[in-house]
């Protein structure tokens, strides 16, 4: 068959126009029952894992104060359980709670649940989380600190696990990509709109993405997506939504924008997380609020342009305070950190 | 005159622009929450497309067709967590239902194959069914991989344009052209292998 006849038998086929499905309409009750169904999976128990993993942890505590003797900070074979904190390493960089932004100083600061550490254009900083797991922000980086590890909503993150007793894992939220791992050393890194990557260098990492679960297992030296894996339709139609890294050994991960990663051993590991897609959970706002973005950067804008600093800097705090997530939260932040 | 300031170091303000289809994006979303209200809106408004996509697929309506729908649906919503609004909901349904159509087609021809191995010869049995070309065309499209079947429908039965399909498939412009053109060769090669004795 020639190109011309292909192209000819592709036309005809394309002007035969299939006459619709007359029965739409009275299917349409079975089929949104079943979408209904779809959309909700079978409720997982995590509160009582949660509740025990909570009471396993105060009694191991309760046992150490008791019972182990304290020993120097580095001695070998410690592990202290320290309070998450965030340590200026570097340039600018701020910790959100609650909406108000303070200025990371010299001192390590605590941070806690729900708190957000930004680094501005040169900035860097550490931060401490779940006592052992250390995460390291690049410039331009935002992290927020949640229940099972930490959220990267934008820049990148580089992450030291150490080893977790088995069951124990440390998670990663990066957009629409979860990070599980158990103890490995990896990067993720990603841009707007891109597929998340994910490369390891020790270790083993499980790949799973949000509805379809574990859809690789990295080992070192692999990468993910595979450059030449070619994505089937469903894989492409369904990019990835959640990506867990499970391993003991070290990598590097690419993710888009959420990554979950649980730490069974040790782990570490570098984190890149772009800002998140517009609409993905980690933070755009509603469309509705878009013209309240843009009415308080405009107002920073025209200060700005006046010279008027002061009135800058109430624009902004204006607009971190209500817009934390914003889509403009970054340039926000930089701007408020002159 | 005005006093000389340096250089401001920040970058400037941007103001924020409306992402394109953030209806779509919404709807998906209260849709993948599981909201039946959300659901029968996308139902309406997205099951004319997906139906086409799926008679596009098979070439006619089969006595299954209301099942693959269906399916088509629920592979839908389970996929919209990946949706970000890249595209139209209605471009990213009728992938997946052209997708969900293409599975369905595949597993009839290997079930066809272990029942009956002797028609499972290098001539689909749409062939003996059909012998029109389209009958042909579709059969072999049955038979590329899967990226390359989706992006020959996709533009060449559904009528989407380059563009449509790069933000469908997250690629390039380029990229999508790119593979088109590999599809169609590997769907000539496909039929020409067919065709010979």
């Amino acid at each position: 068959m020639t190109d011309e006849e292909l192209e000819q038998a592709l036309r005809e086929m394309r002007s035969d126009e299939p006459a619709p499905s007359p029965d739409l309409g009275v299917h349409r009750a079975d089929v949104v029952d079943a979408m209904v169904r779809a959309a909700r999976p079978p409720q997982r128990r995590r509160w009582p894992v949660a509740l025990l993993a909570a009471a396993a942890i105060a009694l191991v505590a309760l046992f150490a104060v008791a019972f182990v003797p304290h020993r120097g900070p580095g001695a070998p074979g410690s592990a202290p359980s320290l309070a998450p904190e965030a340590v200026l390493l570097a340039g600018d960089v701020v910790v959100i709670r609650a909406g108000a932004l303070t200025p990371l100083g010299k001192s390590p600061v605590s941070v806690g649940l729900g708190d957000q550490v930004g680094t501005m254009a040169e900035g860097r900083a550490a931060v401490r989380l779940d006592g052992q797991a250390v995460a390291t922000l690049a410039p331009r980086s935002q992290l927020v600190v949640t229940t099972d590890g930490c959220e990267v909503r934008a820049g990148s993150v580089a992450f030291e696990v150490p080893k977790r007793p088995p069951g124990s894992t440390f998670v990663v939220h990066a957009g629409d990509v979860d990070v599980v791992v158990r103890g490995t050393s990896f990067r993720v890194s990603a841009e707007p709109g891109a597929t998340a990557r994910v490369e390891v260098t020790e270790g083993v990492v499980s790949i799973i993405e949000k509805g379809r679960g574990e859809v690789a297992t990295l080992r070192a030296g692999d990468r993910w997506p595979a450059a030449a894996a070619t994505p089937s339709a469903i894989e492409t139609a369904l990019p990835a939504g959640a990506t867990s890294a499970t391993a003991p050994g070290a990598g590097s991960v690419d993710a888009p924008s959420s990554g979950d990663l649980p730490a069974a051993s040790s782990a570490r590991g570098t984190t890149d997380v772009a800002r998140p897609p517009r609409g993905s959970a980690g933070g755009a706002a509603p469309v509705s609020d878009l013209a309240e973005q843009n009415r308080l950067l405009l107002q920073a804008a025209e200060a700005r342009a006046r010279g008027d600093a002061s009135e800058e800097q109430r624009a902004l705090d204006r607009y971190l305070k209500r817009f934390p997530d914003g889509q403009g939260a970054h340039d926000a932040l930089a701007g408020r950190m002159r | 005159m005005a006093p000389l300031r340096a250089p401001d170091p920040r970058p400037p303000l941007r103001l924020l622009a409306d992402p394109p289809f953030e209806e779509d994006r919404r709807l998906a979303k209260r849709v993948a929450a599981g909201d039946r209200q959300a659901a029968t809106q996308a139902y309406d408004l997205l099951a004319p497309r997906m139906d086409r996509a799926i008679l596009r697929v098979f070439g006619r309506r089969e006595q299954d067709h209301r099942d693959v729908l269906q399916s088509a649906f629920v592979e839908l919503v389970r996929s919209l967590g990946s949706y970000r609004g890249d595209c139209s909901l209605a471009c990213w349904a009728a992938r997946v239902a052209a997708h969900v159509s293409f599975n369905v087609l595949r597993s009839r021809k290997r079930a066809r194959a272990v029942l009956s191995p002797d028609s499972a010869g290098p001539e689909p049995a749409a062939r003996w069914v059909d012998p029109s070309i389209a009958a042909r065309v579709r059969a072999a499209l049955a038979e590329l991989p899967a990226d390359k079947a989706e992006i020959v429908l996709l533009f060449d039965l559904l009528g989407h344009d380059i563009a449509e399909i790069a933000a469908m498939l997250e690629l390039t412009e380029a990229a999508a052209q790119s593979r088109l053109v590999r599809a169609r060769r590997a769907l000539r090669e496909r039929l020409d292998e067919e065709e010979t004795p």
